[in-house]
């Protein structure tokens, strides 16, 4: 090589080639050096040699990538063989890859519809309840050592009980709460009303409750009438967040009473001791005579375990405490915390979700399901098109194409169907929540604040998208696995399907309808369960029943209690559209669910020292069964005006049966009972009553005494009227209202609703339960149905040329069709068998949701699969018309 | 593995194929050539010359000659293989069969392709 000017140029740009590691060959270097030394020597003047050595610089770093993407791999020259690049993926190969799979796919609108909807669904269901479920059920309570907590369950204690807990050694800290309603008198219009509670000095401590303004309550504020406290939300809600409420006052229950103090935002007041919204606390009443009423139940108990103490130790010491009580209050607690009941103790957690824990797992359980069924039918999906486009696989496969390419467009299509239908799954997750929230928030604790919760949308749509992923991939790696020759044999003498296959692809089918049918016997067992509760006849009149609970005056005792409530009364019955009125301690369905309230006896025959019974009691005024419509069974209801001993009474039929064998043999009877302020009462029964669920429709009976409420002699904190009203127009409420402050403007104002109201909101958790099911069900019936339309049909069109073959040789079509219309039934009845048995196993899950009707009700298990069924059988219906009209002679040609 | 996977061939590739198919040539030769042919159309830059002329080795298109006596040892001569031929025919006759198609256009419709 000639050495001249220039020379630093050539020796540069061997050293450029050789900058990128593997990209040229030395011995390349060294002679493209060389060539352009002497193509600069040759060049015919200085202008030509620059122009080639420009060209060579410019052109060197092309050169340099291509030699680096090259490297290593046997040459590609053409665009066309996109297959065999061994190495990276072109980002403009990729999008081609895309914009084929996607083109594919719509022209097959309808798989691709289904397909993208059943992953959407699946995971929009499964991670709006999942949310949910996990909000309520997992979240640990917001307090300070919150699993130490406990409430004392078995209804509302009385004062015995509420004094001795402070002596409990397994307790660090324990309070009394007592809910209470106000109405606040409003400048203008009617009053607003209030949520409150009553509560002891421990309440602030256990539920990590403090001030955000002024204070709270202290041990000697303890039965303070005239202060009180707001929650954050009713300070901000409804007193317009005024910075200088502190030392405000205002008029609750008809007295004056200084607010003192408002809670922080973060106290989240316990759903299950204090109700679901609450506005307002006030002081316990240490004092309060009521509280050495053994028989008064009014107070929740709740307490805070002491740091390594068990809630069985805690159980144990109120063995001992309940026993200690037994003996001083025979009469009035023996058998309310008798052997089989006790004093016990639970962790706040359990209550609080108790009622709706079980239902939530149920649901949960049922969106697993619902999941499943969803995942089967897009597998199903992805098999039967991997299947169906085999032909062409095959061909393109012979043809060359490389395994790359056509696993790429499986995949990619699979990729598509999962990401589409998990965007929608986002869209449907995120509506269904916000069905969830503002149905349920009602009936469900702590169900407030929820956000789609991401690890489960996560999850669920990693799932879909692996399904559909897996059986996307199948068929074609089965074709890449075979040799070509046989998908190609033209018209495929057998199916072109293995028996591997066939096999797998029935099972698929069977084990849809088989965890359809549980999906829908559960949702039949419910929706009889429903039925059952909600037809229960409640056994008063529920239409045009109005219910007024007022706030009673306090001082007075007995006779000032029966003089305001007759007055009450009096006066109501001026109030146009009223057809009657009654008044009682409470109404029927004012206190729903486990917690009743308020009066409780035992009830014990003259002489006899063993209690027949405990009894609910019920102080009916005037005109109480005539006005709620509780029909009498036997006897006369009650004189007006009883004088005199013995008190005539009524009973209900459960216990006029239960203990005299009839409801005649009760009439005259004569019983005691031990009332809260004297040492007994003579009572005789001189009416039998239908049984009321009077706690609510999905409450047991039990027995039940109504005694004449003018013979009340000691008060309650409140009272309930009734109403029986025709035409209740606009209006009536505040027409109501109105009356009552014109009779007794001290009285707080009231409120008035309709019973229909109470009613309902009893079965609120169970009507939304049901509808959840319900729509479980239906969809799923769907996806079985479905996935089994989708297997027959295909299977038909398989077996086309076998059937072309019997048609022509003069094979019955209606045969033909029987036989398909067989293999669908057959598949079904081998789903729903398996079906059946994982119902009844699963049953017992579902049962404490139930009412009325056990868990392996058949009419509800064999409804269910029935139903399958009949769908199956209308599924195979088209599948086998269209074999049946298979024109042979189009078959038999070559395809 | 298909000849037609490799089509269609560069033009740069189509032009080295064509003048080595005439008789060996060593790098500056090919360059010269090339500009002929293509009358000064296509130019070729030294390294990717041997970029290309490396992959059609590997892709046996094109081989390596031993240098004639006489002649310098270092410049490297290359000449076409059987099946470099092929590929430069199959090339050309994918280009003739695009030019009979397109050729009616030219005159204004008419026939159609065969």
């Amino acid at each position: 090589m000639k050495r001249g000017d220039g020379d630093w140029v050539v020796r540069l740009y061997r050293r450029v080639l050789g900058l990128v590691p593997g990209a040229f060959h030395p011995q390349d270097r060294d002679d493209a050096a060389a060539l352009l030394a002497e193509m600069r020597h040759a060049a015919p003047g200085a202008p030509a040699r620059w122009r080639v050595t420009l060209r060579a610089w410019v052109r060197l770093p092309g050169a340099l990538a291509r030699g680096w993407r090259e490297r290593g791999r046997t040459g590609v020259v053409g665009r066309n063989a996109l297959e065999r690049r061994n190495g990276r993926w072109d980002v403009v190969d990729g999008i081609r890859q895309f914009g084929q799979s996607v083109r594919a796919l719509l022209r097959t609108p309808v798989f691709t519809v289904t397909s993208i909807l059943l992953v959407g669904l699946g995971v929009g269901a499964a991670t709006a309840v999942f949310t949910v479920v996990d909000h309520v059920l997992l979240r640990a309570l917001p307090y300070p050592a919150g699993e130490r907590l406990v409430y004392l369950t078995n209804g509302s204690h009385s004062g015995p009980v509420v004094r001795s807990l402070s002596g409990l050694e397994s307790l660090e800290a324990h309070a009394a709460v007592v809910r209470r309603r106000a109405g606040m008198e409003r400048a203008d219009g009617d009053p607003l009303r209030l949520q409150g509670a009553e509560v002891s000095t421990g309440f602030f401590g256990l539920f990590g409750a403090r001030p955000s303004l002024g204070r709270v309550f202290v041990d000697g504020d303890g039965g303070r009438q005239d202060i009180a406290l707001l929650t954050h939300e009713a300070w901000s809600g409804k007193f317009g967040a005024d910075p200088e409420v502190v030392g405000r006052t205002l008029r609750l229950d008809g007295e004056t009473v200084e607010i003192v103090g408002v809670l922080s935002p973060d106290f989240r007041s316990p759903e299950a001791v204090t109700g679901r919204t609450l506005d307002y606390l006030v002081p316990m009443d240490w004092e309060d005579p009521l509280l050495d009423n053994p028989a008064y139940f009014r107070h929740t108990l709740v307490g805070r375990l002491a740091p390594e103490v068990g809630l069985d130790a805690l159980n144990a010491e109120m063995a001992v405490v309940a026993g200690d009580i037994i003996r001083r209050y025979p009469d009035e607690l023996a058998e309310r915390y008798g052997p089989d009941r006790g004093l016990p103790f639970s962790t706040l957690r359990d209550v609080t979700v108790d009622r709706a824990a079980s239902g939530l797992r149920l649901v949960l359980a049922a969106v697993g399901l619902l999941l499943l069924v969803a995942c089967a039918n897009v597998a199903h999906l992805f098999l039967a098109r991997g299947l169906e486009r085999h032909r062409e696989t095959a061909i393109r496969k012979a043809l060359g194409a490389g395994r790359r390419s056509l696993l790429l467009q499986a995949a990619a299509e699979s990729v598509i169907v999962g990401t589409a239908g998990g965007l929608l799954g986002v869209l449907l997750g995120a509506a269904g929540l916000a069905a969830f929230r503002s149905w349920i928030v009602e009936g469900l604790p702590r169900g407030t604040a929820v956000g789609l919760d991401l690890r489960v949308l996560g999850a669920a749509a990693a799932l879909s998208l692996l399904t559909a992923l897996v059986f996307g991939l199948l068929p074609t790696l089965r074709i890449l696995r075979s040799s070509p020759a046989p998908g190609l044999l033209s018209g495929g003498r057998t199916s072109t399907q293995s028996r591997g296959v066939r096999l797998f692809r029935g099972s698929l089918v069977a084990g849809e309808v088989a965890l359809s049918l549980v999906l829908v016997a559960g949702s039949a067992l419910l929706l009889r369960s429903f039925l059952e509760m909600t037809t229960q006849a409640p056994g008063i009149r529920v239409a045009d029943t109005w219910v007024v609970p007022v706030s009673m005056p306090r001082g007075g005792g007995g006779d000032g209690y029966v003089r305001t409530a007759e007055e009450l009364r009096a006066a109501l019955a001026t109030v146009p559209g009223v057809e009657a009125v009654t008044w009682g301690v409470e109404a029927p369905f004012q206190h729903v669910g486990g917690n009743k309230c308020c009066w409780g006896t035992r009830v014990a025959r003259p002489g006899d020292d063993a209690p027949l019974a405990l009894m609910d009691v019920h102080p009916a005024g005037p005109g109480f069964l005539t006005t709620y419509g509780i029909p009498l069974v036997a006897g006369n209801d009650l004189p007006e005006d009883p004088e005199g001993s013995p008190l005539p009474v009524l009973v209900n039929e459960t216990f006029a049966v239960a203990h005299f064998g009839s409801a005649r043999e009760i009439l005259g009877a004569e019983l005691r009972m031990f009332p809260p302020d004297q040492q007994q009462l003579a009572l005789r029964v001189v009416g039998v009553t239908t049984d009321t669920r009077y706690y609510g429709l999905d409450q047991p009976v039990e027995p039940a005494l109504y005694l004449p409420a003018r013979r009340m002699s000691f008060a309650f904190p409140g009272a309930t009227l009734g109403l029986r009203v025709r035409d209740a127009g606009p209006g009536f409420a505040r027409a109501v209202r109105e009356k009552i402050w014109e009779v007794s403007p001290s009285l707080p104002l009231p409120t008035v609703v309709p019973l229909t109201e109470w009613v309902e909101a009893s079965s609120r958790d169970r009507r939304f339960g049901a509808l959840i099911l319900a729509v479980f069900g239906g969809v799923a019936l769907l996806l079985a149905a479905g996935g089994l339309y989708g297997t027959l049909l295909y299977s038909v069109q398989q077996r086309r040329r076998e059937l072309g073959i019997r048609l022509a040789l003069g094979a019955d079509a209606g045969q033909v069709q029987r036989d398909v219309l067989r293999r669908g039934l057959g598949l079904a009845a081998v789903g729903a068998s398996v079906g059946v048995v994982l119902a009844l196993a699963t049953g017992r899950v579902a049962e404490s949701l139930l009412y009325g009707v056990g868990a392996r009700d058949p009419a509800s298990i064999g409804g269910a699969a029935a139903l399958l069924l009949l769908t199956a059988g209308l599924a195979s219906w088209l599948p086998a018309r269209r074999a049946a009209r298979t024109d042979p002679v189009k078959t038999l040609s070559v395809e | 593995m298909d000849i037609t996977d490799h089509l269609p061939l560069s033009p740069r590739d189509l032009l080295i194929l064509a003048v080595l198919a005439e008789g060996p040539l060593h790098g500056y030769g090919i360059v010269k050539a090339v500009e002929e042919r293509s009358r000064s159309g296509v130019l070729l830059d030294p390294a990717n010359l041997y970029r290309a002329l490396r992959r059609m080795r590997e892709l046996a298109w094109v081989r390596e000659e031993p240098t004639p006596d006489g002649e310098d040892t270092r410049r490297r001569t290359f000449a076409v293989t059987e099946g470099g031929r092929a590929v430069l025919t199959a090339e050309l006759r994918r280009l003739e069969r695009l030019l009979d198609q397109a050729r009616p256009a030219l005159a204004g419709g008419g026939e159609t392709g065969g």
